[in-house]
């Protein structure tokens, strides 16, 4: 008999927590607490206590499965691969996008935008990190050089004061929280954003800005300009360390702030206060989340949140910068490996000069030269479609609307775990292997890159994401530019041509618990936790400020519609929840969805707590049922996203950022009815 | 309009509910603040009980079992004699004070006795105020 | 015989080379795996020569033993609960298990709870000072001792000093005190545990009293432990002396200091609960528990938690499914239904996402409780939990006001 704790990091978020599995006889019994991890140090949020269930669930897919006469059955590998690669075939590289996972290890990305680029020769491919982080690349990088965390978890606690921007870190990042508490016993200031009087509102935040949704670039230049009328922003770092002050000081003349007082919601006091905690404190932190960036002004948002730090001269710093906080196990690594329509790997911009170094890099010709599609374009666009572990049924705005296209298309090929909500209208799907079924790198959210191995076999046929990509690679005659026999092979091709890793290896990776932050360019770079110490990533090394115009929502609410409905997560569900709901200590928690309704509101329609109501939108309508509690302001709906019954996107409203092609489905306009 | 303490009232079969119907059927006149619950033996009474009166909106919690030596199961009181106080302990070190929690023993001739005692505890939990004063009754409560 | 006291060490020249203090545990180990006495032995490994990550490990083969030698004093698992979920409880299988004290006594309250089978169990009781929370560990070798944390090899506390070996042989000290002000040594639960010599084990073996480093003092502690050390001198593993009452002397000294230390640091920790006012303290509870995110770290790590059905579950309909904070009745009943049996083993507190003060919380109210009950958790497997007895002084109580 053989009890075997063996450590690896927990499947859900993008902290990076360390885990043992208790493994016996091949089979993972439970799991125990991993003290020595630098990232949780043997804690664990509700998730990550119950990170192993899911693997072992009943309904995991098993079998290649083809649909024939209507039904998904059961082949073959040869027979589904050999359909798909014909399939394939047929299709123009414009016609063809493919939709990567944001839980796929760097290996499977890496090779899945591969395949898209010398396959089938065109830049369509993407992954769901569109839809809540693309503003951090669009704001970002012109700002500062890099959309990526600038500081790493550990040294968030050296912060004095904390700006949460429209993330609810109680629920969203409890991990992160611990940092910001040990930060607080050591008077640290912490100041929220949300609409919501969420448990970060009550139990963590000295500030609690609860504005009204949408409003925040509105919120920001407020206090930047009590900043610039109190004389507190950092005259000495806007002077040395950034570029374009005067324009953003003259947009902000022209801040009027009654006015904002009144299109914020936020009593001007309690801004100055906000304002003035930040700007006088020796190290601020902006950590933000989906609450900023997903409006259809996303970019915008996130601009202003980085004018921010760099008026404050709170960048560049450890434990500070504006740090967006990524939610998946991969959703770094997946932008990393350039699963993005505009970026080849290490976020070289598509354009000739990089599609000629990786023809280089690759041996190939002809690589594609021009952006491709982002997310949703491509789905409502291209007509041949292959989506691995995601599901844009559950997670894309106007989903009904989705689903008219969708039923249209030629051919779509889903590569996931279990069956979820667009599994039902694929034409081929394919078995994937999950996290410890295999050997592979992720990299989370302080650009922490650490390795999972292989701890036990996949379920019946099931294989990892990667050799499904290459085979398919191999029929469509590219064996020799996919000659893959291991994840190993494919990270060492990812260390020659992706700069941030090329000193990362397996063997340093399975020598550093935690993991090593990249950039590391070298074998015996220690890695880099924090950035731009000593310039920023910008061409001319400088911060540059980006003046922005505050807009109010696309959709605010009218007679029709009276209440702003809003959307987000709960600690015990993880995004479509397709690995919680199947997960019982989680899924006992909360069951269904669910709308929280304010108490007066509620009052006023005849709303009863737990009452069944009716939500309904110019998109669509679903059934839910009522939270009466004051965790939601009057005239505010929220909807958590975990459930296909009561699907929030069936409500929201795909107003896409311009720049960013993320969308606003943080506000939109809804009416509510107890259902009859 | 001054507060009205609720104070829920855990009797034994045996004892102390004969005392505290004793009090009722002698016509006694005493603070109508106690609901009484009617178990079997003070020894039944799991703190978790008490706990579970709080959240339900109790502001004292009064448990009444027979004399020590006089238990209808022999050491059923006994139980709840070092049950009580280890909750009182519990109670008091998160700030909630411990005379909310009573215990008391009530024989079956003791009418006047469970009578007086439902008064002044009354009394004494009108001072101390609602249970829920300090976190404003919503969460955590 | 219960009672006696040896000085020790192995027979055996490669684990007299390899193992610290003569290395008699590890012989005593050897044999009881190669002497049939038990079917596995339940130890401490660095998990691939990890000091930091100690894993238990279950060995059936003799010659995997000498694999478990040297204290890791950086780390800090939880044996009672490998025990309970992973060999069901020792219910039918004989191990051998290394304990420290708090080991021992969880598994003690264990056994009196009928879920771990205490007569298949033999326990090798190790005494101890201390062990370090790993991760702030590795972090102040290289902040304090400014040393690669993977060069270390051995440490030792000794008299209120932290001194630790490189692999290059040189050695660094530096005061436990001195540490521990900047937030670093001793995890907060050891540094104010009083039991440092597992008597409730089958022996306790340990340095102090030893005559030199090449020796380990072994107190046998029960008859199983009697009869275990002849088994074992008769075989030809250990060789024993008498020790001198110099010897005795010198660790009953060393004992009553280090539990000196520890009742100053009980005071210092409990110091500012009981200096709060009620409003106080219910503010202070209130904001600690507000962080609480209902992980069930706590409840999983502690070893008198024990129930298949727990009430805390979001099934059972007590607190409220679905919601964080959990309402405050989540550890008012943790606290209610373990404070009277806490060991102090500090479990909970490391795991707790929000470094709640845990087990500061508990053991507090379980030294209140052990004044009113006469119950010292761990220490006496004969000893009923203190809510399931009644003692004949109690009978005579009149009040109920319960005063033993």
């Amino acid at each position: 008999m053989s009890i075997e704790y063996v450590p690896t990091i927990c499947p859900y978020c993008s902290c990076g927590c360390g885990i043992h599995l208790v493994v016996k006889d091949g089979r993972i019994i439970g799991q125990e607490p991993w003290k020595e991890h630098p990232v949780n140090e043997g804690s664990n949020c509700p998730k990550g206590k119950n990170a192993y269930h899911y693997i072992y669930s009943k309904d995991r897919l098993k079998m290649p499965l083809v649909r024939k006469n209507g039904e998904l059955q059961e082949t073959s590998w040869e027979e589904a691969l050999d359909l798909v690669a014909s399939k394939l075939k047929e299709a123009t590289p414009e016609d063809f996008g493919f939709i990567a996972s944001c839980r796929s290890s760097n290996e499977d990305a890496y090779v899945m935008q591969k395949f898209t680029r010398v396959v089938v020769g065109t830049n369509n491919v993407e992954y769901c990190g569109r839809l809540c982080h693309s503003p951090a690349a669009t704001a970002l990088i012109p700002a500062m050089g890099s959309g990526a965390m600038q500081t790493s978890q550990p040294e968030i606690e050296l912060a004095d004061c904390f700006f949460l921007a429209g993330v609810n870190i109680n629920e969203t990042f409890p991990m992160v929280m611990r940092r910001v508490l040990r930060a607080k016993a050591r008077g640290a200031k912490v100041i929220y954003t949300d609409p919501r009087k969420t448990a970060t509102a009550r139990y963590l935040a000295d500030i609690h800005l609860q504005l009204r949704s949408g409003t925040d670039a509105a919120l920001i230049d407020a206090m930047m300009r009590i900043i610039l009328d109190e004389g507190l922003e950092d005259k000495e770092f806007i002077a040395s360390k950034t570029a374009g002050f005067d324009e953003l000081r003259d947009s902000l003349s022209k801040v009027d702030l009654k006015e904002a007082e009144k299109i914020t919601g936020v009593p001007l006091e309690k801004i100055r206060e906000a304002a003035i905690t930040y700007a006088k404190a020796e190290r601020g932190c902006i950590l933000y989340d989906q609450g900023i960036s997903q409006h259809y002004v996303g970019t915008d948002n996130v601009r202003n949140h980085a004018n921010l730090a760099l008026l404050c001269g709170h960048a560049g710093k450890p434990g500070s910068g504006i740090n967006s906080m990524r939610g998946q196990i991969n959703g770094e690594g997946g932008g990393d490996m350039g699963c993005l329509c505009v970026f080849y790997p290490g976020f070289k911009r598509v354009d000739e000069e990089s599609a000629k170094f990786f023809e280089e890099a690759w041996g190939v010709t002809n690589l594609p030269t021009k952006p491709g599609f982002t997310y949703i374009d491509m789905l409502y666009k291209c007509p041949y479609l292959y989506i691995v572990g995601a599901d844009p049924m559950m997670v894309v705005p106007d989903v009904n609307n989705l689903k008219k296209a969708l039923e249209k298309a030629n051919f779509i090929v889903v590569q996931d775990i279990f069956p979820t909500e667009i599994s039902k209208l694929a034409h081929v799907v394919l078995p994937a292997a999950t996290w410890v079924e295999r050997e592979a790198t992720h990299t989370w959210i302080d650009r922490r890159v650490q390795k999972i191995n292989k701890v036990v076999d996949p379920p019946g046929e099931a294989k990892p994401d990667w050799w499904i990509i290459c085979q398919l690679a191999e029929r469509m005659g590219y064996k020799d530019k996919f000659n893959f026999t291991s994840s190993g092979d494919i990270f060492e091709e990812v260390r020659s041509c992706v700069p941030q890793y090329k000193g990362i290896t397996y063997e340093r990776l399975a020598k550093t618990i935690g993991g090593i932050h990249w950039p590391c360019p070298a074998e015996d770079h220690p890695g880099t936790p924090t950035m731009f110490l000593e310039k920023f990533g910008t061409p001319d090394g400088l911060g540059h400020f980006q003046a922005v115009e505050y807009k109010p929502p696309a959709e605010v609410p009218d007679e029709e519609y009276p209440y702003f409905l809003t959307t987000g997560r709960s600690i015990f569900h993880y995004h479509t929840g397709a690995m919680t709901r199947r997960t019982p200590k989680l899924n006992d928690e909360i069951s269904q969805g669910f709308v929280e309704v304010n108490p007066e509101d509620a009052n006023k329609v005849g709303v009863k707590d737990k009452d069944v109501v009716t939500l309904k939108t110019r998109r669509g309508s679903i059934e839910a049922e009522a939270k009466v509690t004051d965790e939601v302001p009057p005239g505010l709906l929220f909807v958590p996203l975990h459930f296909p019954d009561s699907c929030a996107n069936v409500l929201t409203i795909s107003a896409l950022d311009p720049s960013a092609k993320c969308a606003e489905t943080k506000v939109c306009a809804a009416n509510m009815e107890v259902k009859r | 309009m001054s507060f009205e303490p609720k104070i829920l009232g855990i009797s034994c079969n045996w004892c102390s509910y004969a005392g505290a119907d004793l009090a009722g059927t002698s016509r006694k006149k005493y603070s109508p603040n106690v609901r009484i619950v009617r178990v079997m033996c003070s020894g039944r009474v799991d703190p978790i009980f008490i706990l579970k009166a709080f959240k339900a909106g109790a502001d004292g919690v009064l448990v009444c079992g027979c004399h020590p030596g006089e238990c209808h199961y022999a050491e059923g009181n006994y139980k709840a004699a070092r049950r009580i106080p280890l909750l009182k302990k519990m109670l008091s070190q998160l700030g909630v004070e411990d005379e909310r929690v009573r215990l008391e023993w009530v024989s079956a001739s003791e009418g006047d006795r469970f009578a007086s005692i439902v008064d002044e505890m009354t009394e004494q939990i009108r001072r101390l105020g609602p249970f829920s004063r300090n976190n404003g009754g919503s969460e955590n409560g | 015989m219960k009672g006696d006291m040896h000085i020790a060490r192995s027979s055996d020249k490669e684990i007299l080379e390899k193992a610290e203090h003569g290395g008699a545990v590890t012989s005593l180990l050897k044999f009881a795996l190669e002497g049939k006495r038990v079917d596995a032995v339940l130890a401490v490994k660095a998990r691939d020569g990890d000091r930091y990550d100690g894993i238990p490990v279950l060995i059936t083969n003799p010659e995997e033993i000498i694999e478990t030698t040297g204290s890791l004093h950086c780390t800090s698992p939880n044996i009672a609960r490998f025990l309970t979920e992973y060999l069901d409880g020792a219910s039918n299988l004989k191990i051998a298990v290394v304990v420290k004290p708090c080991d021992a006594k969880a598994i003690i309250e264990l056994a009196k709870r009928t879920q771990i089978n205490l007569d298949n169990l033999l326990l090798i009781g190790l005494n101890c000072t201390g062990t370090l929370p790993s991760a702030k560990a590795k972090t102040m070798m290289k902040e304090e001792f400014e040393v690669d944390p993977t060069d270390v090899v051995a440490e030792d506390i000794e008299d209120n000093k932290l001194t630790i070996r490189l692999n290059d042989g040189t050695e660094k000290e530096k005061g436990l005190a001195e540490l521990e002000g900047r937030g670093y040594g001793r995890r907060e639960n050891c540094r104010r545990c009083e039991t440092n010599i597992p008597v409730m084990a089958d022996i306790a073996c340990g340095k102090w009293g030893a005559t030199d480093k090449k020796t380990t003092f072994i107190e046998v502690c029960s008859e199983k432990g009697a009869d275990f050390i002849s088994a074992a001198i008769e075989a030809g593993h250990i060789t024993v002396e008498q020790p001198s009452s110099d010897a005795i002397e010198t660790r009953k000294k060393k004992d009553e200091a280090a539990r000196e230390l520890a009742q100053q640091w009980q005071e210092k920790d409990f110091a500012s609960f009981k200096e709060m006012s009620a409003d106080e303290r219910f503010n202070y509870w209130f904001d600690q528990f507000s962080h609480c995110i209902k992980c069930y770290g706590c409840r999983d790590a502690c070893p008198i938690c024990y129930c298949k059905d727990c009430y805390l579950e979001a099934d059972r309909g007590l607190v409220a499914a679905g919601e964080v904070p959990p309402s405050i009745m989540f550890p008012m009943i943790r606290a209610t239904h373990v404070m009277d049996s806490c060991v102090n083993c500090g479990q909970c507190q490391d795991v707790c996402p929000m470094e709640l003060p845990l087990s500061r919380l508990i053991f507090m109210l379980n030294r209140e409780l052990a004044g009113i009950f006469n119950y010292e958790p761990g220490m006496d497997i004969n000893a009923l939990p203190p809510l399931r007895t009644v003692t004949d002084a109690e009978l005579a109580v009149e009040g109920v006001e319960l005063t033993l």
